[in-house]
């Protein structure tokens, strides 16, 4: 189990295919460092696949957080697809509307043949 | 809009104004009764009447300087008038709270058969404002049923206390008339006026805790701060950047600001259409909100 508002980053750069894996919660205390670790991997790359399987919480930081991440792909028409998110977390993405314009895979090999493709 | 808001506030005032009229003739017979007999249950009902006569004078005042405005200096803020007001009020509920419990347990340590004019005054008064409270109880109950309101529920909720008050104070007084030849029945009205006391108490417990609260500028609550990134999420198109977002509860008001980047291709008009849009949609969704969105192109804390 992970520990109360804790968030651990992992990146690794595979082919210009950059993949962040997120474990622990996205909340108020964990959003600051989050947000300047993955700007910082936008402002690297065109293509991102976060993987949410480990994550165990979102909060409305976080949320906002991952706005400000589409925006910022977007703007430099970039790609970012978030993958196997957790059921309570889908829920959270579901109830807020964030599936309108996410992009989701169900598993990280998916996330990867979607940016292959 | 602003002309509901003044006739809400004036409609508020004149009922204010009717509620003070009957506090006062309560007032006057409960002082009388009191001062004209030696009941512990009739100086509860008097402290009690006091304190809502006190509570509704407040109320009055505080919106009356509300629906006057607050000129240049209190622009913002008038709204906690009213929180204020409540404090003060529960202030001397507490206060009459240890008038009542002290003045109680001298009467169960030091025991007393009531007596006076005051017991006869208070028992003319309970049967007609049993009457009147059980009568418009019932009638408010009947409205409830057939159409259902927040405004009709705290209406019947409010005669239905007074209704279960007056039958309280006229049972205790009853029954120490009723049994005044047994020695145990000294007991009735200082434990009556106790039960009186403590109901003072939990209510003023109830007051201090949402009235500090709401005093207190408060972090808006997690569901509602999803609804607001629900909204910019439904509207994500429109807009090119989210650079921050800053809300905050204060009193029953919401304040939000979003800060919004725009693409400067459009036009001055398609952006304010975009703004106004949010806007509403925001403010339909979480009562009592105002929002304000603002362009900006750098990012804010």
């Amino acid at each position: 189990m992970s520990k109360p508002s804790s968030l651990e980053i992992t990146h690794h750069e595979d082919d210009g295919l950059h993949i962040l894996h997120l474990t622990g919660r996205l909340d108020t205390v964990t959003s600051p460092r989050a947000e300047s670790q993955i700007i910082e991997v936008i402002e690297k790359g065109d293509t991102i696949i976060v993987n949410l399987k480990e994550l165990v919480f979102i909060s409305s930081a976080g949320l906002r957080l991952i706005l400000i991440f589409m925006k910022r792909t977007k703007k430099k028409n970039a790609r970012m697809i978030f993958c196997a998110p957790g059921e309570s977390v889908l829920k959270v993405f579901e109830v807020s509307n964030f599936l309108e314009f996410l992009e989701i895979a169900e598993s990280i090999e998916e996330a990867v043949l979607k940016m292959r493709s | 809009m602003t002309v509901t808001t003044e006739g809400d506030g004036i409609s508020k005032e004149r009922a204010l104004r009717g509620l003070f009229c009957a506090g006062l003739v309560d007032v006057i017979l409960t002082t009388t009764a009191f001062l004209l007999s030696n009941s512990s249950v009739l100086l509860a009902d008097f402290l009690k009447t006091t304190i809502e006569l006190i509570a509704i004078t407040l109320s009055w005042v505080a919106i009356r300087r509300i629906n006057r405005g607050g000129g240049k200096t209190y622009e913002y803020g008038l709204g906690k008038l009213e929180n204020i007001s409540s404090l003060g009020v529960a202030l001397v509920m507490l206060l009459s709270f240890l008038i009542i419990t002290a003045n109680s347990v001298r009467n169960i340590l030091v025991p007393g058969h009531i007596e006076g004019v005051g017991l006869w005054v208070s028992i003319v008064a309970q049967i007609i404002y049993l009457g009147i409270n059980g009568s418009l109880y019932f009638k408010n109950r009947r409205l409830l049923k057939l159409s259902p309101s927040p405004l009709m529920d705290s209406q019947t909720r409010l005669f239905m206390t007074r209704f279960v008050g007056n039958a309280f104070i006229l049972l205790s007084l009853g029954l120490s008339m009723a049994f005044s030849a047994h020695k145990w029945s000294s007991y009735i009205d200082p434990t009556a006026s106790l039960i009186i006391a403590f109901s003072i108490l939990s209510a003023t417990l109830g007051i201090f805790s949402s009235s500090v609260c709401d005093l207190l500028d408060r972090t808006l609550e997690e569901e509602r701060q999803v609804m607001i990134l629900g909204e910019l999420a439904r509207h994500f198109h429109d807009y090119e950047e989210l650079h921050g977002i800053r809300s905050r509860r204060s009193g029953a008001q919401v304040y939000v600001e979003i800060f919004l980047e725009f693409d400067p291709e459009k036009k001055v008009g398609e952006v304010q259409a975009v703004i106004d849009k949010l806007r509403r949609s925001i403010e339909e969704k979480i009562q009592g909100s105002k929002v304000t969105i603002a362009m900006t192109t750098e990012g804010v804390s």
